[in-house]
C-alpha cells in the first residue's frame, strides 16, 4: 500500500474506530401511574429492582383516579405526556372511565386490582390483574351456600362498576343454587363532591328482611360501618365482603382490623400464602411499617410486568402489549407476588381466590369449601 | 420530443388522464375526510342526546316515585308493588361515547354520570330511612336528592352543550371543507376548461384543420386539377402522407402524360395507316390487274401483289390494335389470335435474331371474347419475352408459343428461354404498375389479367426449370368460331363480260385508285364513269342512274355519307346499290345502316370489289 492509499485508508480506520466506540442514546420509555396514594409505598419498592431500567416514571398523587370524571381527565394528562403504558387505575369506576381514553390513543393499562368485566371486554389495550366480578361473585355466593348455608342472604353493593358487577356474579350464582335474595341495596359510588351514604339506615332496613348472611360489594369503610353497627346491634349475622374490603386506607390506624373481627372477606392474595408472598409482605411491613394489603401486592406486580417487558427490550405500547400477550406462551409466566402471571383475553387467569376471616385483627386464611382459584 | 398526430394524441390522453387523477385526488384528499370527520363526530352525538334525555326523564321519573313513596303512610309501603328500585347506574354513556366524544364533554358526561349513580344510591337511602321509620331522614334525603339532580341536570347540560359545539365545530368543519369543495371544483371546472379548450385548441390547429387542408388538396387532385401539388403547411404524419400524395400524383401524371403520347403516338399512326391504305389499295390494285393479265411479268406482279396484301394487312392489325373496334364478343380460335400477334410483333423478332416457334393445337376449341383483347394479351407476353430475350445474353434465345386445350380450357402458354423470374418478383408481376423494365408502365400483365379475368379466364406464371413461361386460359365454347377479321380472302377473280351493259360509277378522290378499280370494272364489261369528289358523282349519278356506285367515304366536298344520303331521298333502291370502298371502315355512321358486305376496307382485293358488285346488282 502506497502513501497515498494509507492517506485513505488510515482516517477511514480511525473514523470506524469513533464511531465504534460511540455509544448511542439508549431510548427510555415514560410509564404513568394512576393509583391511590397509599400505593405509591409499592410503587417505591419496586422502582428500586428497575432503577437499572430506561424508565420514566410519570404520576401525580394529588389526582382522585377513582371518580369517573376526575379519571378521566387524569387518564388524557398521562396521554398526552406520551406515556406508553399506564399502572391504574385504583378502582373499577375509575379504571373503566380511563380506558376509553387509553384505548382512543392507544396507552396500554395495566390495573390492578379491578374486577368489572367492563374494563377488558372490547378495550384492546386493558389488561387485569386479578379475575372479573362474575367469577368473583360466584365464589361469594357459592361460599355462604355451601359454607354458611344460608337460604336469604342480603345485599350491599357500591353503585358502580365494581359493586354492579359483585352483584350481577352473587344474584347469578345464587338463583342457580336457589338461595334467596332477601334485600338489596346500593350504597354511593365513588364520586367527587357528593355526600356518601348512611350504610346504618340501608343495613337496617335490609335486616328487617331476615337475610341469614349478608354479602357486601363494598370497601374497607363501608365494611367497618357495617361492622360496627352490627356489633352495636348484637348481631352475629354472618357478612361476607368482596376483594374490596381488603383494600386499606393509607393510614396505619385504619390498618387496624380488630373492629372487624369474624369479617370474611375474598382475597386475591394474602401474605400468608407462600413463602414469596411472606417475604414481600416482611419486606414491605419493615420498610412502612404496616403489613401491606393485596392491592399493593398487585400494583407491586403490575409495575415488575412492565419492568420485566422493558428489560425485554419493549419501548412502545405494542411492544408491551405483545410482552404481555407472550406470558406462558412463547416465554415463561411471570413469576409475581401473588403467583404467576398469564393472561387470557386481557386478564390474568391464574390468580387465585380463597375466603380470608379476619381473626385475632389479623386477616388470614379461612379454608372455605368450595374456594375458587 | 416530435410532435406529430400520435405524441400529440397520446399528450392529449395523459393531459385528460392527469386531469382525472387531479380529480380523484382531491376527492379523496378533501371529501372525503370531510364527510368521513363529519360521520365520524355527528354519528354518536345524536345518540348521546337522545340516551341524555331518557336518562334524566328516568331519573326524574324515580325522584317523583321516591317522593310518593317518602310521604305513602307506612301501611303501603310493604304492598306491592312496594318499595321501587331504582336504576344502576354504571356509566353506559360514558363507555359507549367517551371515546368518541372531545374530552372535555366526556368529563362532563361523567361527572353527569357520577351524579346519577349517586341520585340512584341515595334514593335507595331514602328508601332505606323511610322503611325503618325515619320518614324525616328520608325527606332530607329527598331534598338533597333534588338540589343534586340540579348538579346533575347542569353537567348534563353542560356535556350536550360541549358535544353540541363539538358537532356545531364538526359543521364548521365540514362547511370549511365544502367551501374547499367548491373552491376545488371551480378549479376543477377552470382545470377542466382550460385543459380540454386547449386539448381543442391543439388538435383544431395541428390535426383537424391540417387534415382538412389534406382533405381539401386530395379532393381538388381527385377532380383534376393537377395544377398545384399539397402545400407542405404540415407537420409530423401529415407531411408524410402530403409529400407522398405529391409524389404519387407527380409519379401518375408523368405516367399520364407519357400515356397520352403514347395515345397520340397510336392515333397519328392510326391515322397514317389510313392513309397508307389508298397508295396500298393502288398498288395492290395494278399488281392484281397485272397479275391477271398474264405475261412475262405475271411472277414479278404475283411478288408486288403478295407484297402489298402483306403491307395491307400489317396497317389493318396495326390500326385494329391501336383503335381497336367496338368490342365484339364472339367465338375465337386461339390459333388465329396467334397468327396475329406474331403478324404484329414477328418483325422484331426477326430484326433482334430472335427464333420463335409455334405449336398450335389444330382441334383446338373456340373460345368467347373479343378476338383483338386477346390479340392484346399475346403481344404483351410476346413483348415481355423479347425484352427479356433481347437485353439477355443467353447463346440460344427462343420463344415457344403454344396453345392447348385442358378440360373446358383452351389456352396458350408463351415460354421464353430468358433467365427467368426472380423468386422475390414472382408474387409482384401482375401489380400494376411493377415493371422490371427501364421503360414503361408497368401495367401489361395487369391489364391482360383483367382482360383475361373478364371472359371468365385468368393467367398465371408457370414455374419451369429454364427461362419463364406465361399461360393463359379461357373456358371452352361451344360454337364454332368465326374468320378472324383479317384472315385475307383468296377468292378466285371472275372471269368473262360479268357486268356487261351495267352501268357503274366510282367516287374517289384518289385518281390511281379511281383508275384500278374502273379498269377492272371495265375488263369485265363495265360501263364505268368515275368522279373526283361528292358533287361530281351525284352529277354523273343524276345525269345518268347507274347500276351500281363504288363510293369513297372521305371526299373533300362531298364525303361519301352526304351522297348516299342525297341518293337515298331521291333512290332508294340506287342507294342499295350504293358500295362504300373505305380506309377507314369505323368511321362509317352506324345510323346509315349499311350492311358490312357492302362497306370494302381499303386496300381492297379487286375479286372482292367484283363480287360485292356482282352481289348488289343481283340483289337489285
Amino acid at each position: 500500500m502506497g502513501r497515498r492509499g494509507c492517506r485513505l485508508v488510515l482516517p477511514l480506520i480511525a473514523a470506524i474506530t469513533v464511531c465504534s466506540g460511540c455509544r448511542q442514546p439508549e431510548s427510555r420509555v415514560r410509564i404513568g401511574l394512576a393509583i391511590e396514594p397509599g400505593w405509591y409505598a409499592a410503587f417505591a419498592l419496586a422502582r428500586e429492582g428497575m432503577a437499572d431500567l430506561p424508565i420514566d416514571w410519570i404520576a401525580d398523587s394529588s389526582r382522585n383516579v377513582n371518580a369517573a370524571a376526575s379519571a378521566l381527565q387524569y387518564a388524557e394528562s398521562l396521554a398526552d405526556q406520551r406515556v406508553v403504558a399506564v399502572v391504574g387505575h385504583s378502582s373499577s369506576r375509575g379504571s373503566v372511565a380511563a380506558s376509553a381514553v387509553y384505548n382512543r390513543r392507544g396507552v396500554l393499562q395495566l390495573a390492578p386490582v379491578a374486577t368489572s368485566r367492563a374494563l377488558t371486554g372490547g378495550n384492546p389495550w386493558s389488561y387485569a390483574l386479578v379475575p372479573d366480578d362474575s367469577v368473583e361473585g360466584a365464589f361469594l355466593a357459592a361460599y355462604v351456600d355451601t359454607a354458611l348455608k344460608a337460604r336469604r342472604v342480603a345485599l350491599l353493593y357500591h353503585n358502580d362498576e365494581f359493586g354492579v358487577g359483585i352483584r350481577d356474579g352473587v344474584v347469578a350464582e345464587l338463583e342457580r343454587r336457589r338461595v334467596r335474595v332477601a334485600d338489596e341495596r346500593f350504597l354511593s359510588p365513588v364520586t367527587e363532591g357528593f355526600r356518601d351514604m348512611e350504610i346504618t339506615a340501608l343495613l337496617a332496613a335490609a335486616l328487617n328482611r331476615r337475610p341469614d348472611a349478608i354479602i357486601l360489594g363494598a370497601r374497607m369503610m363501608e365494611t367497618r360501618a357495617v361492622a360496627a353497627y352490627l356489633r352495636r346491634r348484637r348481631t352475629t349475622i354472618p357478612v361476607v365482603c368482596s376483594d374490596g374490603s381488603y383494600v386499606f386506607a393509607p393510614r396505619v390506624p385504619d390498618r387496624d382490623l380488630t373492629m372487624l373481627e369474624g369479617i370474611r372477606i375474598v382475597r386475591f392474595w394474602g401474605h400468608d400464602r407462600d413463602s414469596v408472598a411472606a417475604a414481600f409482605a416482611d419486606r414491605f411491613k419493615a420498610r412502612y411499617g404496616y403489613a401491606p394489603d393485596q392491592a399493593e401486592a398487585f400494583t407491586y406486580d403490575a409495575l415488575g410486568l412492565i419492568g420485566d417487558a422493558v428489560r425485554a427490550g419493549a419501548r412502545t405500547p405494542e411492544e408491551l402489549r405483545s410482552h404481555l400477550e407472550s406470558l406462558g406462551r412463547t416465554r415463561p409466566a411471570y413469576r409475581g407476588i401473588a403467583g404467576e402471571y398469564q393472561f387470557s383475553g386481557r386478564r390474568a387467569f391464574a390468580t387465585r381466590m380463597d375466603m380470608g376471616l379476619i381473626r385475632d385483627g389479623r386477616l388470614g386464611a379461612v379454608n372455605p369449601a368450595g374456594a375458587g382459584r | 420530443m416530435k410532435y406529430t398526430v400520435r405524441n400529440r394524441l397520446v399528450v392529449y390522453g395523459a393531459a385528460g388522464v392527469g386531469y382525472l387523477l387531479v380529480l380523484v385526488a382531491s376527492l379523496a384528499l378533501v371529501a372525503v375526510p370531510a364527510v368521513e370527520t363529519v360521520d365520524r363526530s355527528l354519528a354518536p352525538l345524536q345518540g348521546v342526546f337522545v340516551e341524555i334525555a331518557e336518562r334524566d326523564r328516568q331519573v326524574l321519573d324515580e325522584i317523583e316515585a321516591l317522593d310518593r313513596y317518602v310521604h305513602a303512610p307506612d301501611s303501603a309501603l310493604r304492598a306491592p308493588p312496594g318499595r321501587p328500585v331504582p336504576s344502576r347506574a354504571v356509566s353506559p354513556l360514558l363507555s359507549n361515547y367517551g371515546s368518541v366524544l372531545p374530552p372535555a364533554a366526556s368529563r362532563e358526561l361523567a361527572r353527569a354520570e357520577d351524579a346519577v349513580a349517586w341520585i340512584e344510591a341515595a334514593i335507595g337511602e331514602a328508601m332505606a330511612l323511610r322503611e325503618i321509620g325515619d320518614r324525616r331522614g328520608a325527606e332530607d334525603r329527598l331534598a338533597e336528592i333534588r338540589r343534586n339532580r340540579a348538579e346533575l341536570q347542569r353537567h348534563t347540560t353542560r356535556a350536550l352543550v360541549l358535544a353540541l359545539e363539538t358537532g356545531i365545530e364538526a359543521r364548521q368543519a365540514f362547511r370549511g371543507s365544502m367551501a374547499t369543495l367548491s373552491w376545488l371544483v371551480i378549479g376543477w371546472i377552470v382545470l377542466g376548461a382550460a385543459v380540454w379548450g386547449w386539448i381543442a385548441y391543439d388538435a383544431a390547429r395541428h390535426v383537424f384543420v391540417p387534415v382538412g387542408r389534406l382533405e381539401a388538396g386530395i379532393s381538388r387532385i381527385a377532380a383534376g386539377d393537377w395544377s398545384e401539388p399539397i402545400p407542405g403547411h404540415f407537420s409530423g404524419e401529415l407531411l408524410t402522407v402530403a409529400n407522398q400524395f405529391n409524389l404519387m400524383t407527380d409519379t401518375l401524371r408523368e405516367r399520364a402524360g407519357r400515356h397520352a403520347q403514347m395515345a397520340t403516338a397510336g392515333e397519328l399512326l392510326a391515322g397514317m395507316a389510313h392513309e397508307l391504305n389508298n397508295p396500298l389499295q393502288a398498288i395492290r390494285g395494278i399488281a392484281e390487274l397485272g397479275h391477271g393479265s398474264g405475261g412475262s411479268s405475271a411472277k414479278d406482279w404475283a411478288v408486288v401483289l403478295e407484297q402489298a396484301r402483306r403491307a395491307a394487312k400489317l396497317v389493318n392489325d396495326l390500326v385494329r390494335f391501336v383503335r381497336p373496334p367496338v368490342r365484339r364478343v364472339a367465338p375465337v380460335d386461339l390459333n388465329d389470335v396467334v397468327r396475329d400477334g406474331l403478324n404484329l410483333i414477328g418483325f422484331q423478332y426477326q430484326a433482334d435474331g430472335i427464333t420463335i416457334e409455334t405449336e398450335l393445337d389444330p382441334r383446338l376449341p373456340p373460345v368467347q371474347a373479343d378476338a383483338n383483347d386477346l390479340v392484346q394479351v399475346l403481344v404483351n407476353l410476346l413483348g415481355n419475352a423479347h425484352a427479356v430475350l433481347q437485353n439477355g445474353q443467353s447463346s440460344r434465345r427462343k420463344v415457344t408459343v403454344r396453345t392447348w386445350t385442358l378440360g373446358d380450357r383452351v389456352g396458350a402458354t408463351v415460354h421464353d428461354s430468358g433467365p427467368g423470374v426472380p423468386e422475390d418478383v414472382r408474387e409482384r408481376v401482375f401489380n400494376p404498375f411493377f415493371s422490371t423494365k427501364d421503360r414503361g408502365f408497368g401495367l401489361g400483365l395487369s391489364v391482360a389479367r383483367d382482360i383475361l379475368r373478364g371472359y371468365g379466364g385468368d393467367v398465371a406464371l408457370d414455374r419451369v426449370r429454364d427461362g419463364a413461361s406465361f399461360s393463359f386460359w379461357l373456358p371452352a365454347s361451344d360454337e364454332a368460331a368465326v374468320a378472324s377479321p383479317s384472315a385475307v380472302a383468296h377468292a378466285q377473280p371472275a372471269k368473262g363480260e360479268v357486268f356487261k351493259g351495267r352501268r357503274i360509277v366510282v367516287a374517289d378522290d384518289e385518281e390511281a385508285i379511281r383508275s384500278v378499280l374502273a379498269r377492272c370494272l371495265e375488263r369485265d364489261g363495265a360501263e364505268v364513269r368515275t368522279a373526283a369528289g361528292g358533287v361530281m358523282a351525284l352529277e354523273l349519278i343524276r345525269q345518268q342512274p347507274p347500276d351500281a356506285v363504288l363510293l369513297d367515304l372521305r371526299m373533300p366536298d362531298l364525303d361519301g355519307t352526304g351522297v348516299y344520303r342525297r341518293v337515298r331521298q331521291v333512290d332508294p333502291d340506287l342507294a342499295r346499290r350504293i358500295i362504300f370502298v373505305t380506309g377507314d371502315p369505323s368511321a362509317m355512321d352506324p345510323a346509315l345502316g349499311i350492311p358490312a358486305d357492302r362497306i370494302l376496307s381499303k386496300p381492297v382485293e379487286l375479286t372482292a370489289m367484283r363480287d360485292a358488285v356482282r352481289r348488289v346488282l343481283a340483289a337489285g
